[in-house]
């Protein structure tokens, strides 16, 4: 019988690391592909996916077991990912700050891998490419909002902003994304005539 | 020419249909009120070009909802397994239980049989207490609370580093009182332990000092032994070393338990014992 989460944080918080092991193979998939989304590289995705299971490890005895695991993990992913992005600049790319006041699409996508070229290949990769050239403080709340189905209320306060932000960029970003986008909406009506 | 008949000229139909879209996000999220959905709703039905926008924009979240999930190229979980057990302190054992632990094996064993576990526990107590569970939970909570932008509540664990100066002192001393006069055999080492306790009182770090207290305790059970034998066989000798015994014991023991308290927290501390 498949033990819940609150039973495996139990027991890892009781010292049993084989506990954490179980969480970590159920959920790095979904961690993985969150994080892939908001940077749209592979090899960083997996830095930032292994980076956020050592925090919530380091930071377990704080989860409040009546809260989702998934969504606490989520967080603590999405905030590496603002982060990683905002250190960009250090490594010789644009700020975030940089490329939202600038308006300049981020640098997403700067190697490829044969995941990104997977994805490029279908219909989803059209969409991947839009919302990865997003700016970044759009891409942020379209993933949070559209792929981890937060509340805008969850993302204003997890990502410190006042919720009409939070409701600005979303429709900004949704307004960039139909424009990008126009092509395969268009595909998508002649189908359903 | 049917819509055209709902207004009552272009200017008036213009301006409504920027009202429609400026609230169309809201709508599409459902934060509209009853009364401005149905007209919303209403003008959608009768204008092509707000209803054709409307359109795009669910057709391009439901675009965005469906994109594919995303397979990680490996399986990260043997580095991140790794990583963990590599970084000091890993287990999240009380540091209480720890030192609680080091206290009852002293307890039930002879003082002076102080055994590799024992130390372990002792010193991992205090280890633990400061880099483990300690620091990582306050490390981790901190990590979560700025990330997140909420202020949590610290967790209250049960670490030596919550409690405040004087109940830290009286913790340590009720469990070095306690372990002296359970675990010595005489009265004499008891009142070593109790010496000992008292400075293990006025330090942070309880579980090595409560070790050392057993340890001290007991060598100076060992060292007072044949001092006493020698003072007794004095006493026959010559009768006036009869009224100085007890005090020169005392100061004997006294001087000796301290010694030997110092010098076991040293080699405690050290890991050479």
């Amino acid at each position: 019988m498949e033990q819940t989460d609150a039973v495996l944080v139990q027991r890892t918080l009781e010292g049993h690391l084989e506990a954490y092991d179980v969480l970590v193979h159920r959920y790095q998939r979904q961690v993985h592909s969150l994080v892939y989304r908001m940077l749209g590289n592979a090899e960083d995705a997996g830095d930032l996916v292994q980076e956020t299971f050592i925090r919530a490890f380091n930071a377990l005895a704080s989860f409040r077991q009546d809260a989702s695991f998934l969504t606490w993990l989520y967080k603590i992913a999405s905030n590496l990912c603002i982060d990683h992005m905002r250190s960009r600049k250090s490594k010789g790319a644009l700020s975030l700050e940089f490329e939202l006041e600038e308006g300049r699409e981020p640098a997403a996508d700067r190697k490829s891998s044969p995941e990104d070229t997977v994805i490029r290949d279908a219909v989803g990769g059209i969409v991947h490419h839009a919302v990865m050239h997003l700016p970044a403080k759009y891409r942020v709340v379209v993933v949070m909002r559209h792929l981890q189905g937060m509340s805008i209320e969850e993302i204003a306060t997890q990502l410190d902003l006042p919720a009409g932000t939070v409701k600005t960029h979303l429709f900004r970003a949704r307004e960039m994304l139909r424009d990008r986008l126009k092509p395969v909406l268009g595909m998508e009506a002649d189908g359903r005539k | 020419m049917e819509e055209n008949r709902l207004y009552q000229s272009p200017d008036e139909r213009f301006s409504l249909c920027i009202w429609v879209r400026q609230r169309l996000p809201d709508y599409q999220e459902g934060l509209l009120d009853a009364m401005t959905v149905e007209a919303v709703r209403a003008h959608l039905s009768v204008c092509y070009l707000c209803m054709k926008e409307y359109s795009e924009l669910e057709q391009t979240v439901r675009l965005v909802e469906t994109l594919p999930f995303v397979e990680p190229e490996k399986d990260h979980a043997p580095a991140i397994m790794a990583a963990l057990r590599a970084q000091p302190g890993h287990s999240f054992r009380s540091p209480v239980v720890e030192v609680e632990a080091a206290a009852l094996n002293a307890l039930l064993s002879e003082p002076r049989s102080t055994t590799g576990r024992q130390r372990r526990l002792a010193t991992n107590g205090e280890g633990r207490g400061r880099e483990g569970a300690s620091a990582g939970v306050w490390a981790g909570e901190r990590v979560v609370s700025r990330h997140a932008g909420v202020a949590r509540k610290p967790v209250q664990s049960h670490s030596f580093e919550m409690l405040q100066e004087k109940e830290r002192r009286a913790v340590g001393a009720v469990l070095a009182v306690l372990l002296a006069l359970l675990a010595a055999s005489s009265w004499g080492r008891a009142a070593v332990g109790v010496l000992a306790s008292g400075m293990a009182a006025r330090c942070h770090q309880a579980a090595v000092w409560i070790e050392a207290a057993g340890f001290g305790g007991s060598l100076a059970g060992w060292i007072a032994g044949p001092f006493r034998l020698a003072s007794q066989g004095a006493d026959r000798l010559f009768g006036s070393w009869q009224g100085l015994e007890p005090g020169v014991l005392l100061a004997w023991l006294t001087v000796t338990g301290a010694a030997c308290a110092l010098f076991a927290r040293r080699r405690l501390r050290a890991g050479t014992i």
